[in-house]
């Protein structure tokens, strides 16, 4: 009787033994060798009256690896690559269309993550026309400067339009999660993709027609509006933000109220208080960033409406703010560098890529592109400077600039009150 | 799943007893030449089989030594340091207890590594495993590591004998530059065997073996304030970039193996030659409570040897053959993120072999010794080694390939000083030589200024296609404890010199100071 029980142990132990080791024997025996593959990518170009398209680009980027396929669209809109090396892309179509009347669309329209291998090779690709903003962020800079000083950061607002635009009441948001992350949050209440949501909300002051940005002009908002080459802050800083436009005021004794004027705080946590933390520091790998505005006739109250409020699912004590996303005028995706574009926070609609610096405290930046055709910087008739803007931050922005306040000398406005 | 290393340190405490009291002494005693003489003509205990012990009918040995060498130079591969000191425990015995034959050895090694380079991971960065991290900055490395192997044979059973070998072997790791790396490997194996007599000249034996395998590898920063770039490796010089300094790797795998023997023995011959097979599958895995699987490396050893000792009154012969071929065929996973709150997790998307290893080598090797009593008075012992390794990234196409001859000189006089106490000086010297034959590496991916792709693999490549000398010394004083005693104590020092024909490998002293006594 021992003997069998000794023998059904030993038969037992030998028997998981087997299965755990097994189970790697069999992922290893079913494993096939990697091929290139070929893909076909179709667009779908929703444009009334479609009567051609010009400059049509259709590429395919594994950003942790490194590899770019970019092949022009003909008329027939679809696309052969072939010699592709399977992974995971993210596939863009970007270009201009035009309808029966001669009219250019700017069109674009992308998939992100895409897993690519054997059996995927057929994609398909809705375009449409752009939504073109007219504020965009010009130049983020968020990495901090050496010597671990991070109350440098600062954040351009750029009128791309051919009007003037209103600063006030515009609104201002750090996204959550504040590192770019694979792990996404599980919200306690499914908003099916409405809304973004912000960590901490400001909103520019002003009655409604108090910050006129005219085309061309843009607006700084700095953590904190001093010149940081100063001895006392950090020589090593590369950035004067002394007549910044705006400042993240946190009422700081250490780091006093300086001229610029200060942004209107709105929500941190469910509340309207700023909280116990002393500045506003965003994360210096590269946090995520919106400015929206609320549309006429809308509220948009996320302390008191608790159905736009969120929090992660047993995290009730750490509440978000829902921002609809059809109120997004920009946003903008930061993080830690190219391994990052699979873990994105931000949807795809508003930014299909992410920008990097690819350190921190590097004293580094990310500025926009000029859009530029033909060797030729555009402008508008009234000279303001255009920058590009296809909604994809890693094709739109210049990564690992030296930051400068209103680069491109870009108008300042005649209300800044610091000079 | 952290190892129970509580455990691990009752067997090894377990290991030590039973490697150090498991010999007995000899009648006159064991000279260093005659433990030399002795181990080698026990050519059972070279092999995979332990029970074949029983019929070599080995004498019983016992050594306990202690060591302190110290390494300085730049001949080393790329990952490994400038500067290396460690100080090592070994002890080794064989007896034969009631019917059974028993043979163990122990050894525990701390090591102090300075300056080594690109690796922020793996306890040994040349272990064949691709999926391991690097960084940008030398480090220093503390390592221990513990060993512990048992052979036990029953005598033979008529013309049948069983046997069984154990290996334990763990390396705690500990790289002190941010990013930090706590790394842990541990391997137990197991290899029961069988031995059959036909006859009185001729021994045939088969083997299995099991091995369990496992690395844990956590990465982390002491500042966490300042963040480094850091390289997940996934093959030749491919890699993903990653900033800050967190990720913890698991790496667990097995090996399954058979081995078959051959010996032959008469009065002045002894013949035995061994074909061995083994596969050895590890997971590489991210995280522990949401793991994200990362790679699977699928290894087949083939090996085969063949040793042929001739003895008569004055010398003894031997010569050998060596071959073996591996070949690692990397599996790389592609998964995504669900953040669903029901099932999160990774989920593997789909899967590729994306690189295949493949290493050779072949040696031949031929040794004199001119016998007096039970040691030898000189002896002189040759070897040639051919080592192939041919690496590829399948795509994008990456290869890196060597291809080194291996010549090695030695000879050793064994001195019989005069008076009692069977005083002792063995000195020997020894050269050899290294000349690479052909080997480079070629990156056919997109980004070729990739730290990885433009320091790390040209580095590896340069060493391995290099040509290089060494020269050596070693002496070692021993004599009786005390008239009458048959325990020999000895002194030994030695001292090798490298030198490379590169700038970037130029050269490398080795130099050891061990204390130890044969039983």
């Amino acid at each position: 009787m021992k003997t069998n029980l000794i023998v059904k142990y030993a038969l037992s132990i030998l028997a998981a033994t087997l299965m755990t080791s097994c189970e790697g024997f069999s992922d290893a025996n079913d494993s096939e060798e990697t091929s290139p593959l070929d893909v076909n990518v179709s667009l779908n170009i929703y444009v009334d009256n479609l009567n051609g398209i010009k400059d049509l680009k259709v590429s395919l980027d594994n950003y942790s690896e490194g590899i770019h396929y970019e092949k022009d669209v003909d008329d027939t809109h679809v696309v052969h690559l072939s010699g592709v090396v399977p992974g995971i892309y993210t596939v863009s179509a970007s270009g201009m269309a035009y309808d029966v009347d001669g009219t250019e669309y700017y069109v674009n329209g992308n998939i992100v993550n895409k897993p690519l291998h054997s059996g995927t090779g057929n994609l398909q690709v809705e375009v449409q026309g752009l939504k073109v903003s007219p504020l965009i962020f010009k130049e983020i800079y968020f990495c901090g400067s050496e010597g671990w000083y991070f109350r440098d950061q600062f954040y351009e607002i750029y009128n791309n339009s051919t009007e003037t635009e209103y600063l006030d009441g515009l609104y201002f948001a750090s996204l959550y999660p504040t590192n770019a992350t694979r792990i996404l949050p599980v919200w306690h209440r499914d908003d099916n993709g409405k809304y973004v949501y912000g960590e901490r909300v400001w909103k520019f002051p002003g009655t409604g027609h108090d910050y006129p940005l005219q085309p061309g002009e843009s607006a700084v908002i700095s953590q904190f509006a001093a010149n940081h080459k100063m001895d006392i802050y950090n020589p090593n800083s590369p950035v004067d933000c002394s007549h910044s436009e705006f400042e993240f005021n946190m009422n700081n004794p250490r780091f006093p109220d300086q001229p610029a004027l200060d942004m209107v705080h709105v929500f941190y946590n469910g509340k309207q208080e700023m909280g116990y933390m002393p500045q506003y520091l965003t994360p210096v790998f590269g946090g995520a960033f919106v400015i929206f505005r609320v549309p006429e006739g809308e509220t948009w109250n996320p302390i008191d409406d608790m159905s736009l409020q969120n929090y992660e699912e047993g995290e009730e004590d750490d509440v978000k703010a829902c921002i609809p996303i059809h109120y997004v005028l920009d946003a903008v995706e930061c993080g830690d560098n190219e391994s990052k574009v699979d873990a994105k926070r931000v949807p795809a609609v508003l930014d299909a890529g992410i920008t990097w610096v690819g350190a921190t405290y590097c004293g580094l930046g990310v500025s926009r592109r000029l859009l530029i055709q033909n060797g030729d910087t555009l402008r508008r008739d009234d000279g303001a400077l255009i920058f590009q803007d296809t909604n994809n931050s890693t094709s739109d922005f210049v990564r690992g600039v030296v930051p400068v306040l209103h680069r491109y000398d870009t108008g300042v406005p005649s209300w800044n009150v610091t000079f | 799943m952290k190892l129970k290393y509580t455990t691990n340190k009752y067997l090894l405490l377990l290991a030590f007893s039973m490697s150090f009291l498991c010999g007995h002494s000899q009648e006159k005693g064991l000279t260093p030449a005659a433990l030399d003489v002795l181990k080698q003509t026990q050519l059972w205990l070279t092999t995979d089989n332990a029970s074949g012990i029983a019929f070599d009918a080995p004498n019983s040995y016992s050594d306990i030594s202690i060591g302190y060498s110290k390494k300085h130079g730049t001949y080393h591969r790329p990952q490994n340091g400038d500067d290396a000191s460690q100080v090592k425990v070994y002890t080794e015995g064989l007896t034969k207890v009631g019917k059974t034959y028993l043979w163990g050895d122990f050894s525990y090694s701390h090591t102090n590594v300075s300056d080594a380079r690109f690796n922020a991971s793996l306890c040994d960065p040349y272990r064949g495993q691709p999926f391991y991290v690097t960084d940008e900055h030398t480090s220093d490395w503390l390592d221990k590591s513990y060993h512990l192997a048992f052979k036990a044979a029953t005598r033979p059973l008529g013309c049948v004998a069983f046997g069984l070998e154990g290996t334990y072997d763990v390396t705690l790791a500990a790289k002190q530059r941010d990013p930090r790396v706590d790394a842990r490997y541990l391997k137990l194996g197991l290899k029961p065997a069988v031995s059959i007599s036909l006859g009185t000249n001729d021994i045939v034996g088969a083997n299995m073996e099991y091995a369990s395998v496992k690395e844990e590898s956590s990465m982390s920063r002491e500042i966490y304030y300042v963040d480094h770039n850091y390289y997940e490796m996934y093959g030749l010089g491919n890699s993903v970039k990653g900033l800050g300094g967190e990720r913890s790797t698991n790496y667990f795998g097995n090996v399954w193996g058979t081995g078959l023997q051959y010996g032959h023995h008469t009065a002045s011959w002894n013949v035995i030659s061994q074909i061995a097979w083994n596969r050895h599958v590890e997971n590489v895995e991210i995280g522990y409570s949401t793991p994200e699987k990362e790679g699977l490396t699928d290894i087949n050893t083939y090996k085969a040897s063949v040793t042929v000792q001739h003895g008569c009154d004055k010398y003894l012969h031997e010569a050998g053959v060596d071959l073996s071929w591996r070949y690692n065929k990397v599996t790389q996973y592609f998964s995504q993120r669900d953040n669903s709150l029901d099932n999160a997790g990774w989920n593997v998307i789909f899967k590729n072999v994306r690189a295949k290893y493949r290493s050779a080598n072949a040696s031949l090797r031929y040794s004199l010794s001119r016998l007096e009593g039970d040691e030898y008075t000189w002896r002189v012992d040759a070897d040639v080694t051919y080592r192939m390794t041919d690496d590829e990234f399948l795509l994008p196409h990456t290869t890196m390939d060597s291809e080194n001859l291996y010549a090695n000189l030695s000879f050793k006089n064994n001195f019989i000083l005069r008076g009692s106490m069977q005083r002792r000086v063995l000195a020997s010297v020894n050269v050899g030589l290294r000349q690479s034959m052909s080997g480079g590496y070629s990156y056919g991916g997109s980004q070729p200024d990739l730290f990885t792709v433009s320091t790390v693999m040209p580095m590896e490549a340069a060493f391995l296609t290099q040509d290089a000398w060494k020269a050596g010394t070693e002496i070692t004083y021993s004599q009786l404890v005390k008239s009458g005693s048959t325990t020999h104590a000895w002194v030994k020092g030695s001292f090798d010199y490298y030198h490379g024909d590169s700038s970037m490998f130029n050269h490398l002293s080795n130099f050891s100071l061990t204390l130890g006594a044969n039983f």
